[in-house]
């Protein structure tokens, strides 16, 4: 059994009369890459900023590392809250030199270089915080939460402002991370990010807790997987799929001319490609298609 | 309190509002001192005296005095940023208490008002020997309750920042309230020198009282109550922060 690192118990925080979070209660054990699921406005940043203690809670408990939520349990967390926040006349590595002390790092100089290297502004180290974009921002900040290789992980929002690349890149960073045995929490408001990167979700809407569990639980339980394919001849395509059972069409897409149709999880697209063929069918088209975890996800924010 | 310090002097070494009012009032205080020998003011009412002991630290600190707002806007500032910045948010997530955060601004303004006043000590003990006067202690007494006067000055420059988070406002306010107890001093005296500002002013009063009006208050009263006031600003400053969300 693995360590609890984080225990949340029936957690509230109202805004006037407005409930921001109201009674979450979720428990992350170590190793755990828990990802919080929700839009805007769900109630991911407030519920972060109480864990945080930059939020005063109207209700409810939370305790890191069966320790509480004394002030220096935040020292073994490293965080980013909603915006990259760094003093702006101030360079890269003077910023971390601070994240550094307050963490309680005496000799820091190894561990900042290493840093930045990891998050790519090594090369920018002497620049003022403030001539960095948007997306450099971000990066320092989450250099700054890998400062002092800090037990826990928090990140909320981790790709926010980044490109592509930097995306894939700080994914791949969190992925990583995560495989030498760290614990994370990343709140996002992208299913595909969580998807890609956690273990353990959680998902709220208007800061209620709709869904907990594993990764696999929440969204990988479809009972099908969806093709999208296409032939010269769309309607012969369609009259095909509708003579089989085993077939049926989840969408049309207009301006294209596909289809989006349901087939047996183990279909593969090469039995696909031949059984067209043998109807007389030549696809010119033949993607697995991903919305469905999408619209799983949307799904389960309407039920709730 | 060196650890904190040594935080807040990562972010101060490199704020060009502490190194520019610093330089400023490093040169303004001397010169302006010394400028005042050639006033006509000079001739008629005060006369060498002021450049020896003991008189000279009574007139240096009081023109000191009169720059407390130079240095109280290094405060406000340095302490507006933290939250403009939310620097002051991410200090707490990265491992700070709110108790840290109050005691190293707390630490800041010990220090700068330590140096503000050794500097004025240092200008006073200049002018006392180049004017050929030896008695260094008679009057040093000033110093002393420059140093509560500064230190108070300051933690309320503190408190206004805190309190409003904006350092226009917070300029005004401090200006505001100044200009009130003033105010309220010319209808009420009697009232108005137990106010936190007047408390503190009065600890240098005007070396040349011309109403011949006297404290109820002897300096060493009024020197511990200057003291308080400086602790409850700070503790209602910790009050406000800690129900905050920052």
């Amino acid at each position: 059994m693995n360590k609890t690192v984080l225990e949340v118990q029936n957690l509230s925080k109202n805004y006037n009369n407005i409930k921001a979070v109201s009674d979450l209660s979720i428990r992350v054990q170590e190793q755990m890459v828990y990802g919080i699921l929700g839009p805007n406005g769900s109630g991911k940043t407030t519920t972060l900023g109480m864990l945080l203690g930059v939020i005063n809670s109207n209700q409810g408990t939370y305790s890191w590392f069966e320790n509480g939520t004394k002030d220096e349990n935040r020292k073994r967390i490293g965080s980013l809250l909603e915006t990259p926040n760094f003093y702006p006349y101030l360079s890269a590595k003077q910023n971390l030199e601070i994240t550094a002390k307050i963490k309680g790092l005496d000799d820091a100089s190894a561990e900042i270089e290493k840093v930045l290297k990891m998050v790519d502004l090594y090369e920018r180290r002497n620049s003022k915080f403030k001539t960095f974009s948007l997306g450099m921002k971000q990066r320092l900040a989450i250099g700054g939460a890998l400062i002092g290789s800090p037990e826990v992980l928090v990140l909320d929002e981790p790709t926010n402002g980044l490109d592509p690349q930097g995306i894939a890149e700080i994914r791949d960073l969190i992925i990583e991370i995560g495989r030498k045995g760290k614990t994370i929490i990343i709140a996002s408001h992208i299913l595909d990010e969580i998807e890609k990167v956690c273990t353990h979700c959680a998902i709220l809407k208007n800061g209620k807790l709709l869904r907990t569990g594993t990764i696999k639980e929440i969204i990988g339980n479809q009972e099908h997987t969806l093709i999208q394919i296409g032939a010269k001849d769309t309607k012969q395509l369609e009259k095909v799929i509708l003579e089989d059972s085993e077939l049926s069409i989840y969408k049309k897409s207009e301006e294209n001319n596909l289809l989006i149709i349901r087939v047996s999880k183990s279909t593969t697209a090469d039995q696909i490609n031949q059984y067209f063929f043998e109807k007389g069918m030549v696809l010119n088209e033949l993607v697995v298609y991903n919305e469905s975890l999408e619209n799983q996800f949307l799904d389960i924010i309407k039920e709730g | 309190m060196t650890r904190l310090l040594g935080i807040e002097w990562l972010k101060l070494k490199k704020l060009n509002t502490l190194k520019v009012i610093l330089i400023v009032y490093a040169v303004i205080l001397p010169l302006i001192f010394y400028i005042l020998s050639l006033t006509e003011a000079y001739n008629m009412l005060i006369d060498n005296h002021i450049y020896q002991f003991p008189d000279v630290y009574h007139y240096v600190t009081y023109i000191s005095s009169f720059f407390n707002l130079l240095i109280g806007v290094i405060i406000v500032v340095f302490t507006c940023n933290e939250i403009k910045y939310k620097t002051q948010r991410q200090n707490l997530i990265d491992g700070l208490s709110k108790k840290d955060l109050i005691l190293s601004k707390f630490y800041v303004v010990a220090v700068l008002s330590v140096v503000i006043t050794l500097y004025t000590f240092i200008i006073a003990l200049v002018f006392g020997f180049a004017n050929g006067s030896t008695d260094i202690f008679n009057g040093i007494r000033y110093i002393g309750y420059y140093q509560i006067s500064t230190f108070g000055y300051f933690i309320f420059a503190f408190f206004l920042s805190n309190l409003l988070k904006n350092p226009a406002l917070s300029i005004v306010f401090y200006l505001l309230s100044t200009f009130l107890e003033g105010m309220t001093g010319l209808f009420a005296k009697e009232y108005s020198q137990f106010f936190p500002l007047s408390t503190l002013s009065n600890l240098i009063p005007m070396p040349v009282l011309p109403d011949g009006f006297e404290y109820a208050m002897t300096e060493g009263q009024t020197a511990s109550l200057g003291l308080f006031y400086a602790l409850v600003f700070m503790f209602v400053s910790y009050y406000i922060l800690s129900k905050r969300d920052v």
